[in-house]
C-alpha cells in the first residue's frame, strides 16, 4: 500500500446561507503517493489544489471516500496527532505561520506540543535549522528576516516534528525570485538527502518541472499525471485548463506549429538551447 | 513610525543579565519598582538608581537604546515634574501670580524625574534582556498555582506570546495600509479631532480584515503542528535558578533593606 492513499474523495465547503448549495470542491478524486516521492500538484485558482493540502493531514475531513496516511484513516480522530506528526503543512504566507518571536523558539513549538523531553527538542531544533541552512539566525526575530528566510524557518518548524511527508501549499507565491530559489533548493535537498516525501502545490511551471511526478488538477478532478516530460508535452490539454507550460516548452510548441521538426518534451532552457543550436548547424 | 518603538524590544546579547532566570528577573523588577516608590528621600532613591545603572551596564545593551526608551514618556515626566515644581511648600524663591517655586518644589520635581526615569529604565532592562517568549514563560510559571482555581494560565500566556509576535507585523501592515490610502487621496493629517478619527476608519477596516485572515492561517499552522493546549506540552528551555540568580536576589533584598533604613535615618522629602 502507498504512503498516502486517496480513494474516491469528495469534499465541499458548507453553504454560507440556507439558499446556497454546498460548494463541491473535490469530485471523486483518487491518488496514491509513494514514500520518498516528490509530487507537484498543479492547477489554476479554484482547481481545489489548496483544499487538497488540508485533506492530506486531516485538517479537513472527506465527505465521502477516504484519505489513508501510512495506514491510518484521517477520519479517525484518535489518530489525528499521529497523522499530523507524519504529514507537515507549510502554507503560503510565512508571516502567518510563525508562532514565537524568536526563530529557535518557533521551531521548538511543534516538538513542544508533542511533549518531548527538553534535550530531545534542543537537538531536533538545531538539526532542523541546520537542514534549512538557518542555524546562524536561531536567536533572531522572524520579522527581521527576508521572506525566503521566514519560509525556511517555517519549513524547519515542520521538519523538527520529523515528518515523513511535507505538504507545501504555494510556499513561494509571496516570495521574490531569490526567496523562491532558496525555498526550492531546500525542498529538493530534503527530498533527496532525507528521503522526505514532498507534495508541492504550485502554479509555477518551472517549480513543477523539478518534481518527479506532476499531477494536474482542474475543478476538483485530476486531468492528467505523469513525469514532467509526459505532462508538459501535452501543451493543448494544459492550455485548455488555463495552465501555462514552461517557456522553453512553449517555444518548442510554437516552432512545431510553424512546421519545424523539434522535440515536444523540452522542459528547460539548457535543453532548448542545445536543441536549437543543433538545428542551426543542420540548416547551415 | 515603526523605528520609534523601542520599548518592549528584545536585544539579543550574551550577558549575566540575559542569562538570569526570567522568573527571578521579573520578580526582582517588580520588587525594584515597588521600592522606588517606597523611597522617601534622595539617599534611598540613590541606592535604587545605582542598582539600576549597575544592572544596565552589566546588560551589554547600548545606552542609546535605554535613552530612546524614555522618549515616549518624556511628556509625562515633564508634566508631573512641572506640577511638583509649583506645588512645593516653604519659602518661595520666585513668584508670579499663583505660580510659585520653592526649594522644596525643585527637589520634589527632581525627585520625580529621577524616579520615573529609573522606573522606565528598569522596565526597559527587563524587556531588552528577556525574550518575549521567556517573559510569557516566566509569567505562565509564576501564575501556575492559579491554574488550580481554573484560571486559564496557559491560554493567557499563549495569547501574550502571539500578541507580542504579531505587534511588529501589524505595525508594518498599518504603515502599508496608510500609504495605500494616502496614495488614493485619503487625508489623514488635517482637520479637527473628529475628522481625524473618521479618517482612521479606512485604515482600521482593512487592518481588521487582514488580522482575521492572519488569525485563521495561524490557527491552521498551530493545529498542523499538533497544538492542543497546555496539557502534555513540554518546553525546550527549562528554567532553573542558578547561583547568579540567588546572588542577584540577595543583592536586591539588601538594596531594598537599605532603602528602608534610609527612610528612617534621613529626613523625608516632604
Amino acid at each position: 500500500m502507498s504512503f498516502i492513499e486517496v480513494s474516491d474523495l469528495c469534499f465541499g465547503y458548507a453553504a454560507e446561507s440556507e439558499d446556497e448549495a454546498v460548494r463541491e470542491v473535490i469530485h471523486h478524486l483518487s491518488l496514491s503517493i509513494e514514500e520518498g516521492e516528490f509530487v507537484a500538484l498543479l492547477g489554476h485558482n479554484g482547481s481545489g489544489k489548496s483544499t487538497m493540502a488540508k485533506l492530506f493531514n486531516g485538517m479537513y475531513l472527506p465527505q465521502s471516500g477516504r484519505v489513508v496516511v501510512d495506514g491510518m484513516d484521517t477520519a479517525d480522530e484518535s489518530l489525528q496527532f499521529e497523522i499530523r506528526r507524519r504529514v507537515g503543512l507549510v502554507q503560503q504566507n510565512p508571516d502567518n505561520q510563525l508562532v514565537a518571536s524568536i526563530v529557535e523558539e518557533d521551531v521548538a513549538f511543534g516538538p513542544e506540543n508533542l511533549g518531548l523531553p527538553p534535550a530531545e527538542i534542543r537537538s531536533r531544533v538545531d538539526q532542523a535549522l541546520k537542514a534549512v541552512d538557518m542555524y546562524e539566525y536561531r536567536d533572531h526575530a522572524p520579522f527581521k528576516l527576508s521572506g525566503g528566510q521566514k519560509q525556511r524557518v517555517a519549513i524547519a518548524g515542520v521538519i523538527a516534528m520529523e515528518p515523513k511527508c511535507i505538504v507545501l501549499d504555494e510556499p513561494t507565491a509571496m516570495l521574490d525570485p531569490r526567496g523562491r530559489d532558496e525555498v526550492m533548493q531546500t525542498i529538493r535537498t530534503l527530498n533527496r538527502e532525507k528521503g522526505i516525501t514532498i507534495i508541492l502545490i504550485t502554479h509555477y511551471m518551472d517549480e513543477a518541472v523539478q518534481a518527479g511526478r506532476v499531477v494536474v488538477m482542474n475543478s476538483g478532478e485530476i486531468v492528467t499525471q505523469g513525469t514532467p516530460r509526459e505532462v508538459f508535452s501535452q501543451v493543448e490539454l494544459l492550455k485548455r485548463h488555463k495552465l501555462d507550460v514552461p517557456q522553453a516548452t512553449e517555444l518548442m510548441y510554437r516552432l512545431r506549429g510553424a512546421g519545424i521538426d523539434v522535440p515536444a518534451d523540452i522542459l528547460d532552457s539548457e535543453a532548448c538551447i542545445e536543441c536549437l543550436s543543433a538545428l542551426c548547424k543542420k540548416e547551415a | 513610525m515603526i523605528a520609534d518603538i523601542t520599548f518592549g524590544q528584545f536585544f539579543p546579547a550574551k550577558s549575566p543579565i540575559h542569562r538570569m532566570d526570567p522568573r527571578v528577573k521579573l520578580v526582582l523588577v517588580v520588587l525594584m519598582i515597588v521600592f522606588m516608590f517606597l523611597a522617601k528621600n534622595f539617599f534611598g532613591l540613590g541606592v535604587m538608581v545605582a542598582f539600576t545603572v549597575a544592572a544596565m551596564l552589566l546588560s551589554k545593551v547600548p545606552m542609546k537604546l535605554y535613552i530612546k526608551s524614555v522618549k515616549p514618556v518624556l511628556f509625562i515626566i515633564a508634566f508631573t515634574s512641572l506640577i511638583n515644581l509649583f506645588y512645593g511648600s516653604g519659602e518661595p524663591l520666585w513668584q508670579f501670580g499663583f505660580l510659585r517655586i520653592t526649594l522644596n518644589g525643585i527637589f520634589n520635581a527632581l525627585f520625580i524625574v529621577i524616579r520615573i526615569t529609573a522606573l522606565i529604565m528598569i522596565s526597559a532592562l527587563l524587556t531588552f534582556t528577556t525574550s518575549p517568549t521567556q517573559l510569557t514563560d516566566a509569567i505562565e510559571r509564576l501564575l501556575k498555582p492559579l491554574a488550580k482555581l481554573h484560571v486559564p494560565v496557559h491560554e493567557f500566556a499563549m495569547m501574550m506570546t502571539i500578541a507580542l509576535r504579531f505587534i511588529p507585523t501589524l505595525l508594518e501592515e498599518t504603515d502599508k495600509i496608510m500609504s495605500a490610502q494616502k496614495a488614493r487621496g485619503a487625508d489623514l493629517e488635517s482637520g479637527g479631532l473628529i475628522d481625524r478619527v473618521k479618517a482612521l476608519i479606512p485604515i482600521l477596516i482593512p487592518l481588521f480584515v487582514s488580522a482575521f485572515r492572519r488569525a485563521f492561517d495561524l490557527a491552521t499552522a498551530m493545529e498542523c503542528r499538533c497544538y492542543h493546549g497546555g496539557e502534555g506540552r513540554t518546553k525546550m528551555k527549562v528554567l532553573h535558578v542558578s547561583g547568579g540568580d540567588v546572588l542577584s536576589l540577595g543583592l536586591s533584598c539588601l538594596a531594598c533593606a537599605v532603602v528602608i533604613v534610609c527612610n528612617f535615618v534621613f529626613p523625608s522629602l516632604r
